[in-house]
């Protein structure tokens, strides 16, 4: 692979190692499922001048998803930030509160009005106008249209951003419901619960390295990432096959590693990639941990994968 | 009297409001709102128990695993299962080094810079800050070249122009009073645990399954059977152990006592101080119901700050009051047993109601619980470990005790806290490595159905004491669930007594050298570690359901 | 040697110390901690069971000296030395997970970019099935004409080690000192 040598310079002047930053773009570019030559081109989008800015805004949530993304690897979540992003607005790291929170927020929507990425985590609460769920004063369901009608694009990471999330779930109490069913705004839906920051990443890349969001299934989730089930790509598949099935936690098959259909697993009703990327660069996923999937990269899973314990 | 409204209170977890009245440069009243609600507990009716962990999880991605933990422990004990020892040692594995992953990460994500000036770190002379840090440990890459190349990167990004989360800060305020090398030292270290954490995470996802949002308790046990019995995944675990040992005790720690020893006025004048500690224990090193179980922190409960007299936690002693909060007035009541009736208008009022969190009490009395609830209860019942630290942070600091009542005091807990317990984890580790070797393989318990029933699960956690509480059904389904979070118990409003919160007041007193820019607020609100989310409280706007349940 | 010219060298100790004899490698890179100082552009690493997340750190190095547990087929306690390119066919995997892990980050260094110069020094273990903290005598023994190979190596290379004035302590994963042994 040929990266340009002008690429390779504006990475050592922003300190971050060759090596790390080859590593990252491979990654990258192998998750996004581009051929390899496509590297290079990912290095030159990581490596542009003046960084595109995010505002990220929280909404009825947990903070699962802004702690999933800080767990990227490649990019560094200090090089994400300090080196990659203008992360101009985010509430669980950004140094002021009160007026001056605020005025970082409207200083970013006017100022790179119709340019920022915006990425919403969190459900907006929709019933007696939004009450339920307010920030500064504002309730999530304002704040929430005014900074959609102004972005560039709108990502959605996480279950409750994406479709509505836990507090959506019935009989939901607060009419919670997806930032694109509030507002009216087709949104990239980074599914899970929370998402792999794999994902949430390179879903940024792409939007940096071609202009464009990527493809989309009807969820409105990037192909890439949620074009097949965790059933198609399970590394216990072949137990499944040969009636190989855990009957009871900690027994013997469970210590071989049998197929947990019988547990619950909801594997074949559900569409993310945690069986080859899997969590924690590689570490472990919840199959691996002898559990069975509970389906929450799906729209209302909370309802329709549950009881979670039951065999589909 | 001039009030000040903050809002977003941003570095915490969920949707926090402060209100404070100034007078004569210090705060004289204070009111916290919560500003968020879900309703989780209306979502657990009549849903299989057995969801409860998962959906409750998601009461927090910050204090990931926690409520798994609690949910789980109020399973076992609402069906009376004992957990296999080997279980019992991964859930204290795993919990552990959410520990070892939250507190770092408070410090140095959500609180340093209420004490670091970043604008200040650019003018700091690289060789004094080497020099500075080697007083401190020989913790590796703290050379005065490392310190320039981070001094450069953040003189490229100042100069970027896009100061991104760093705009609208605080910087030059007077009460910033760190020296230059000491920011840049601090600001280092910042950027070292933003990496780091991600090896604590992954610690915690050898057995949990995946971090945040781990995967693998069960009712009777845990599920990664596989995972507990790979001699190399628990060889990795302690490798990345040392690793988080080695930057405690050689960062994390001297950072914080370096920062306290610049405001040592804080503890003398117990600025951000509270009266009353709950701690209900932690790390089970034996199997049973709650008040059967032995913990590695032995918890408490310690009234007006006297150290000479810990009790036993009664959990009959918990109530909740509505009576400043936006639900329907009534008397305090048990947490199984509450009534609750939203109210059409939220308007917040000071001298009504201002919010939705209810107010926890223990006996009548407003709790502060936590890290420092915790160490105080391990130190007043001789816990060797924590009473040889808190003794060696003291004379360190060359302080008294009271010191420890105050905003300083919670923010050197949370460290003495954590090496406690990472110190401590490793021989879990070799405990576990002995049961293997017995053959004691049994990671999950059989256990039965018995028809209606009730059951709680009560664990200390990085924020405090938590405790959900369920009620079966004789369909085995849920009945009823509860939950009484640490930051409900620690940011809740007043109660019908008048009796203001923790942090209520722990701000009253609170010097405030420019009300526009009120780092001193910020500084003790953090000091808490807030979590909206858990403390949600739950509502049900449309029927008039006698029914009260917090839940997160 | 012109110092500005050194070749990075790595001396990994590998292996998992909580299997008995599996974890020879990392005792051997701690006795060195302990108790030699080393040229700048020479590193000693506990590599204990980290795999893959290895390759960066050998891929920083030109020559890199990995100490291990190995399969020879002679008695226990026999210390061996061999290039990686040239491994003798005798030498056989040693059937453990972390094994598998090595052989799959050698694999990959040549993808990376320009992989280093691998030599390893190993010794037949007596037992890598069962947990223990300690050695097997034979293994036990063999430590120090371990320690006396890699400095060997280094001698040849050109950067030799200079034993420390006082031993430093260095802990393992468990806080046993190298002072304990």
């Amino acid at each position: 692979m040929e990266i340009k040598a002008e690429v390779l310079e504006k990475i050592d002047a922003k300190g971050v190692s060759r090596r790390d930053f080859i590593k990252y773009a491979t990654v990258v570019t192998s998750v996004l499922g581009l051929a390899p030559s496509m590297v290079p081109k990912v290095a030159e989008a990581m490596a542009i001048k003046k960084r595109p800015t995010v505002i990220w805004l929280h909404f009825a949530e947990c903070t699962g998803c802004s702690e999933a993304f800080i767990r990227s690897t490649y990019p560094w979540i200090d090089q994400i930030v300090l080196d990659v992003l203008n992360v101009a607005y985010h509430e669980t790291i950004m140094a002021p509160s009160g007026h001056n929170a605020e005025k970082s927020l409207n200083d970013a929507m006017k100022e790179y009005d119709g340019k920022y990425i915006l990425v919403c985590e969190g459900g907006i609460p929709t019933k007696n106008d939004g009450i339920y769920g307010k920030v500064g004063g504002h309730t999530m369901l304002d704040i929430a249209k005014k900074a959609t009608k102004h972005a560039m694009a709108t990502i959605c990471v996480g279950n409750c951003a994406c479709f509505g999330g836990v507090q959506a779930a019935a009989p939901n109490p607060t009419k919670a419901m997806s930032v694109s069913k509030a507002t009216g705004v087709k949104t990239v839906n980074i599914a899970g619960c929370p998402p792999n920051a794999v994902n949430m990443v390179s879903t940024v890349v792409h939007f940096l390295l071609l202009g464009k969001l990527p493809a989309l299934d009807e969820n409105g989730r990037p192909l890439f990432a949620y074009g097949y089930t965790i059933h198609e790509k399970c590394p216990r598949r072949a137990h499944y096959e040969n009636g190989e099935f855990v009957k009871k936690f900690g027994d013997k098959g469970a210590m071989k590693g049998y197929c947990l259909a019988e547990m619950g697993c909801k594997g074949p009703n559900t569409y993310n990639n945690c069986p080859i990327v899997k969590f924690n660069d590689g570490t472990n996923w919840p199959i691996g941990a002898g559990h069975p999937c509970i389906g929450c990269s799906e729209p209302n899973f909370w309802d329709t994968q549950s009881p979670f314990y039951e065999p589909i | 009297m001039a009030k000040y409204t903050i809002d977003p209170i941003t570095r915490i977890e969920g949707h926090l409001r402060i209100d404070v009245e100034i007078e004569g440069g210090k705060v004289t009243n204070a009111w916290s709102s919560a500003q968020l609600f879900r309703g989780l507990e209306i979502i657990l009716q009549g849903r299989d128990p057995r969801d409860a962990p998962w959906i409750t999880q998601r009461a927090c991605g910050v204090c990931t695993e926690v409520h798994a933990l609690a949910s789980i422990r109020a399973l076992d004990d609402a069906v009376r299962v004992k957990i296999p020892p080997l279980a019992r040692i991964c859930r204290n594995l795993v919990h552990g080094a959410q520990f070892l992953h939250d507190h770092p990460v408070h410090f140095y994500v959500l609180s340093a810079l209420d004490w670091v000036d970043v604008v200040s770190a650019l003018k700091a002379d690289p060789k004094a800050t080497a020099a500075l840090a080697g007083q401190l440990s020989d913790y590796p890459n703290s050379g005065a070249s490392d310190f320039k190349a981070v001094q450069d990167k953040l003189k490229t990004f100042v100069a970027s122009g896009q100061l991104g989360p760093f705009a609208n800060g605080y910087w030059g305020h007077k009460d910033y009073r760190l020296p230059p090398e000491a920011n840049l030292l601090a600001v280092s270290h910042y950027l070292m645990l933003l990496r780091l954490q991600v090896k604590a995470a992954r610690m915690m996802a050898l057995f949990g399954g995946k971090n945040p949002h781990i995967q693998s308790y069960c009712t009777g046990g845990v599920t990664c059977v596989k995972d507990m019995l790979d001699v190399d995944r628990l060889a990795e675990f302690l490798y990345y152990l040392k690793e988080m040992q080695a930057f405690i005790d050689n960062v994390y720690i001297p950072d914080v006592l370096a920062v306290a020893s610049f405001y040592k006025d804080w503890g003398a004048r117990n600025i951000g101080g509270c009266t009353n500690f709950l701690a209900y224990g932690n790390f089970p090193q034996n199997s049973g119901r709650y008040l059967e179980e032995k913990m590695f922190m032995p918890g408490g409960v310690i009234m007006d700050r006297n150290l000479g007299k810990i009790a036993d936690v009664n959990p009959d002693m918990i109530t909740e009051e509505v009576t400043r909060a936006w639900y329907k007035n009534g008397p305090a009541l048990p947490p199984a047993k509450g009534v609750t009736q939203p109210l059409e208008d939220a308007r917040f009022d000071y001298d009504g109601k201002y919010s939705w969190f209810k107010a926890p009490r223990y006996n009548g009395k407003p709790m502060e619980v936590g890290p420092l609830a915790q160490v105080l209860a391990a130190f007043a019942r001789g816990h060797k470990p924590t009473k040889d630290l808190v003794v060696a942070v003291l004379k360190h600091l060359n302080v008294p005790a009271t010191a420890l009542f105050s905003t300083l005091g919670r923010t050197a807990a949370r460290a003495i806290e954590t090496k406690v317990i990472a110190d401590e984890m490793a021989s879990w580790v070799t405990e576990a490595i002995g049961l293997i070797k017995e053959g004691k393989l049994e990671t999950a318990a059989e256990w039965k159905w018995p028809g209606e029933t009730m059951g709680y699960g009560l664990i200390d956690v990085p924020r405090g004491a938590l405790g959900h509480w369920i009620h079966q059904d004789k369909d085995n389904k849920i009945g009823n669930y509860q939950l009484v979070v640490p930051s409900t118990w620690n940011l809740g409003p007043r109660d019908v007594k008048g009796q203001v919160g923790p942090v209520e007041e722990a701000l009253i007193g609170t010097p405030i050298a420019d009300p526009k820019a009120p780092l001193e607020i910020i500084r003790t609100v953090h000091s808490f570690d807030p979590c909206i989310a858990c403390g949600v409280h739950v509502i049900d706007p449309d029927s008039n359901e006698v029914r009260k349940f917090k839940v997160c | 040697m012109n110092q500005a010219e050194a070749q990075e060298i790595l001396i990994l100790g590998v292996g998992n110390v909580l299997l008995t004899d599996e974890g020879v490698g990392v005792r051997v890179a701690h006795e060195l901690m302990a108790r030699y100082d080393f040229p700048p552009n020479v590193k000693v690493v506990d590599g204990g069971v980290l795999g893959l997340s290895l390759t960066g750190v050998m891929m920083e190095a030109r020559r890199v000296i990995v100490v291990d547990a190995v399969r020879g087929g002679e008695a226990p306690g026999t210390v061996y030395r061999f290039d990686w390119d040239a491994r003798p066919e005798h030498i056989q995997y040693k059937d453990s997970l972390h094994q598998i892990d090595l052989m799959e980050t050698m694999a990959l260094l040549p993808l990376l970019g320009d992989p280093p110069e691998v030599v390893v020094i190993g010794v037949e273990f007596g037992d890598i099935d069962n947990y223990g903290l300690e050695l097997t005598p034979q293994v036990e023994q063999a430590v120090e004409p371990l320690i006396e190979q890699v400095l060997l190596e280094l001698e040849r290379l050109g950067y030799p080690a200079q034993p420390a004035l006082q031993p430093r302590e260095v802990t393992d994963v468990f806080g046993h000192t190298s002072q304990d042994h």
